[in-house]
């Protein structure tokens, strides 16, 4: 390692730690969701650094980018609480100014003794798990058996070969854990109303015919990156995520796909990922394998077929997520059209 | 422990519930009950073959993938995880009939309560999971998919209330996971596997493994809800509706305790100290005497119930300091078997217990339309059975004979007494005088002659049917002692002591 790249690695350390103390100490939520921003892609150069480019591009898609666009969002659904919403939501500061965005009270501590007192605590975890992780051994991971096993796989990448083959029971579940999230967005959707804004501004000719003109090519760089999953990185997660980057700017441009596509077919969507797994799952048991035991000719075509219903799935959970986010404010805004987010509500 | 028979039936008690959650998702909202019930039979079913083949030829695994550890995910079943399977098989399908009729309610069916199948399908995937995962990282998955299920159903109704607590639920979750993954990320750096057995095999002594499991035990003590760490779940449970209240309190909080047993015993029986058994069965103690005396303080019901489970959940920890023992002959130390059948026989009698209580709260919160203590005089001329549903568990949760709950208390009493550890004779003796309080003090209430006859709105009578039919089985247990000792025997690493780490060796 020459130099220069401890130095960088050094100033990538340091700026993580300074943006997430600013996300935290930040006034104003807008600041903290732009410095939360910056933290995510900061973070996606140290996987970067870390030799883990899978995670990197997970990394800035999630944690930079849709998670960006959910916290700036949620941020204007709450900026403006209308008169109904206040007292469901009883810890709320008064907010007559229309800016409940500025937390006034900053976390304070009741005494400069507490405040030592936590500090030191945190200081002397800190130790004692640096000093834990120093101590371990190095077991070195299971790299070699996957590498060994790697032909059999089905693919030639070995993160996805872990990923989607040999632990991918777990990505199942990962992937059902997006539905959940789902449901619990829809569960916690009973507090109906809590905004009044207009419809976001139309964008411009030019922005609107750019993201017209762009997205046909994000959905073939999804395809892109979901088939060069196979032997390098990428896979389900970067896909979807660029699928749902798709439909949010689609949105955005005046364009809302959630509301046209029917409800059938929403929630088929919702379910595809968990579901296609599932049915290789049952195939297999049924066939006297292991559940999720792939056919070790076509272990490869099934772990395509899986990816790109996972995909399809986590591009319609991310932007079901920023487009019910939406609809919900927009149709309660209306006053007379209380029940519209039951329409394309894809939980009945 | 190796030569375990492979079993398809395991990845069934995960794939069912799940596939019957995707049906009832994909279904329109009046077939969905059908749906989720005739899947909640099917995965009894399952359980009990489960138990049964269990039973007959020893523990079962199955590796998924096809690949086995150390480089795939291993289920893996033997008699503790069978004892908690068939309690949520049972549990699940009681509370299951119970719910069809009570979303069927108006003034119940709100909010987003047409999910409710879907996620406790779920849900039960995850807690049958939790007990038949062999895998450190899978169990992380398993744990973040069965909060993030508990917190959507005990936000079902979306009142503020809910929310509130639902929010507070979900942070303590979360902060849990994060503890529960660190150490775990610890684990598989140093030893290289992550499967539960190889893990146990790699573990050396010393204070940085100390430390990780320390990060894991932390994690989910606050999952279980422990004194102090309990300071979420008597509003999340409290404020979810009838049968979300009994899931997360009869089932979700067992899962993460399972959990804390099976590695306290199969994977850091070296790491552990006699010090941290007794710190664990301290905060037992604490948890028994403070949630008992909370619970009585109550005025209503559901946090009443609610505030009992933080209670019983300290017995269930009074486990740990009894089996946690330095001894030379195993023959020397009659008191563990005592100790095991007690925890584990507390865990189990809880759950129907606790469901049952729940459930009848629930009725009783209907007809009356309020769940407030004194508005439920006299309710015992009007609903003797749910009265007497809430009577047998409160029996078995007092400890009283001939109940599930006495057994358990029973034999973690003679434990304390033989082991020589009696100062948590008095801690249990103190709990059950609390609760009997309480208990008492509902059924004086329901007892209490009235002048006036009031009006109640009617409640289905399955719903009646099905608390009673799981307050008897928390007594019906109390006579099962011995087919539930020969089940838990299998394979098991149980009726052992755990060795622990002698401080001076480090």
């Amino acid at each position: 390692m020459t130099l220069l790249d401890q130095v960088f690695d050094i100033v990538v350390c340091l700026l993580l730690l300074v943006l997430a103390w600013r996300t935290l100490s930040a006034t104003h939520l807008y600041q903290s969701a732009i410095f939360f921003i910056a933290f995510g892609l900061t973070m996606a150069l140290a996987w970067v650094r870390l030799a883990a480019p899978d995670v990197a591009l997970a990394e800035a898609a999630i944690g930079a980018g849709l998670l960006g666009v959910l916290l700036v969002d949620s941020l204007r659904v709450f900026a403006r609480p209308p008169e109904t919403g206040r007292d469901s939501e009883p810890n709320k500061p008064e907010s007559r100014d229309n800016d409940v965005t500025t937390s006034r009270r900053r976390p304070q501590f009741n005494s400069a003794v507490a405040s030592v007192t936590a500090g030191a605590g945190c200081l002397f975890l800190a130790y004692v798990l640096v000093a834990a992780i120093h101590d371990l051994p190095d077991g070195g991971g299971l790299t070699a058996q996957a590498a060994e096993n790697l032909s059999r796989s089905g693919v030639e990448h070995p993160v996805t070969a872990v990923l989607l083959n040999f632990r991918g029971f777990d990505t199942w579940l990962e992937v059902g854990v997006l539905f959940l999230a789902m449901l619990g967005i829809f569960c916690a959707g009973g507090l109906v109303g809590f905004s009044e804004t207009e419809n976001p501004d139309p964008p411009g000719p030019l922005l609107s015919w750019l993201i017209r003109g762009l997205a046909p090519v994000m959905i073939l760089t999804a395809a892109y990156l979901l088939w060069l999953g196979k032997l390098a990185p990428g896979g389900a997660f970067q896909a979807g995520i660029l699928l749902a980057a798709v439909g949010i700017l689609l949105r955005l441009a005046g364009i809302p796909l959630m509301d046209r596509v029917p409800r059938t077919v929403i929630k088929l969507g919702l379910t595809f990922g968990f579901g296609t797994f599932l049915v290789f799952g049952i195939i297999a048991l049924l066939a006297d394998k292991a559940f999720l035991e792939y056919p070790s000719e076509w272990a490869g075509e099934v772990i395509l077929l899986v990816e790109a219903a996972a995909a399809i799935s986590i591009g319609f959970t991310a932007f079901a997520f920023f487009a019910y986010l939406n609809s919900r404010d927009q149709s309660t805004g209306n006053g007379d059209t209380a029940g519209q987010p039951r329409e394309t509500n894809p939980s009945q | 422990m190796n030569a375990a028979a492979s079993s398809a039936l395991l990845a069934v008690l995960i794939a069912a519930p799940v596939t019957g959650a995707l049906i009832a998702f994909l279904l329109p909202v009046r077939l969905r009950a059908t749906a989720g019930i005739l899947t909640a039979a099917a995965t009894t079913a399952a359980t009990a073959a489960t138990a049964w083949r269990v039973a007959a030829d020893g523990a079962h695994r199955h590796a998924l993938g096809g690949w086995g550890a150390p480089l795939g995910i291993d289920l893996y079943a033997d008699g503790l995880s069978c004892v908690f399977l068939l309690m949520t098989g049972i549990v699940g399908l009681f509370v299951s009939v119970y719910a069809k009729p009570f979303f069927a309610q108006p003034e119940e069916n709100k909010g987003a309560t047409e999910l409710f199948w879907p996620l406790w399908l779920i849900l039960w995937a995850s807690l049958n999971g939790m007990f038949l995962s062999a895998d450190l990282f899978n169990l992380y998955v398993m744990l973040e998919v069965m909060g993030l299920s508990a917190v959507a159903l005990a936000v079902l109704s979306g009142r503020p209330p809910a929310l509130v607590a639902g929010l507070r639920y979900l942070l303590a979750a979360i902060a849990g996971s994060m503890a529960y993954l660190m150490g775990v990320a610890m684990i598989y750096g140093a030893v290289s596997a992550l499967d539960l057995q190889i893990v146990a095999a790699g573990i050396e002594q010393g204070r940085s493994f100390r430390v990780a499991f320390s990060l894991i035990l932390v994690g989910l003590l606050v999952k279980t809800a422990v004194f102090p760490l309990h300071f979420w779940l008597p509003g999340a449970h409290s404020t979810a509706q009838a049968p979300v209240s009994a899931i997360l309190s009869a089932l979700v909080v067992k899962a993460s305790f399972y959990l804390i047993l099976r590695l306290w015993v199969d994977v850091f029986d070296g790491s552990v100290t006699v010090a941290a058994g007794q710190a664990l069965g301290a905060l037992g103690a604490a948890a028994i005497i403070w949630g008992s005396y909370q619970a009585l303080r109550q005025r209503r019901l559901k946090l009443m119930v609610a505030h009992s489970t933080v209670g019983q959940i300290g017995y269930m920890f009074l486990l740990f300091p009894l089996i946690t023992v330095v001894y030379q002959d195993v023959a020397e130390a009659p008191w563990l078997a005592h100790a095991w059948t007690g925890g584990v026989y507390q865990a189990i009698a809880h759950g129907f217990a606790k469901a049952a209580m729940f459930l009848a709260v629930g009725v009783f919160a209907m007809a009356v339309g309020s769940d407030d203590r004194d508005s439920t005089v006299g309710l015992v001329g009007q609903l003797p059975m749910t009265t007497f549903a809430l009577a047998l568990a409160g029996v078995s949760l007092i400890g009283l004979p001939p109940s599930g709950g006495f057994v358990a208390k029973w034999m973690l009493l003679k434990a304390a007494f033989t082991s020589g550890q009696w100062w948590w004779a008095p801690v249990i003796l103190l709990g059950s005088f609390l609760t009997a309080g309480y208990v008492f003090m509902v059924l004086r209430q329901a007892f209490a002659p009235t002048s006036h006859k009031i009006k109640l709105k009617p409640v289905p009578r399955t719903m009646e049917v099905t608390a009673l039919v799981l307050g008897a089985a928390a007594i019906i247990i109390g006579f099962r002692a011995e087919e539930f000792l020969l089940l838990l025997d299998v394979e098991a690493a149980f009726q052992e002591p755990v060795e622990p780490h002698r401080a001076n060796d480090r």
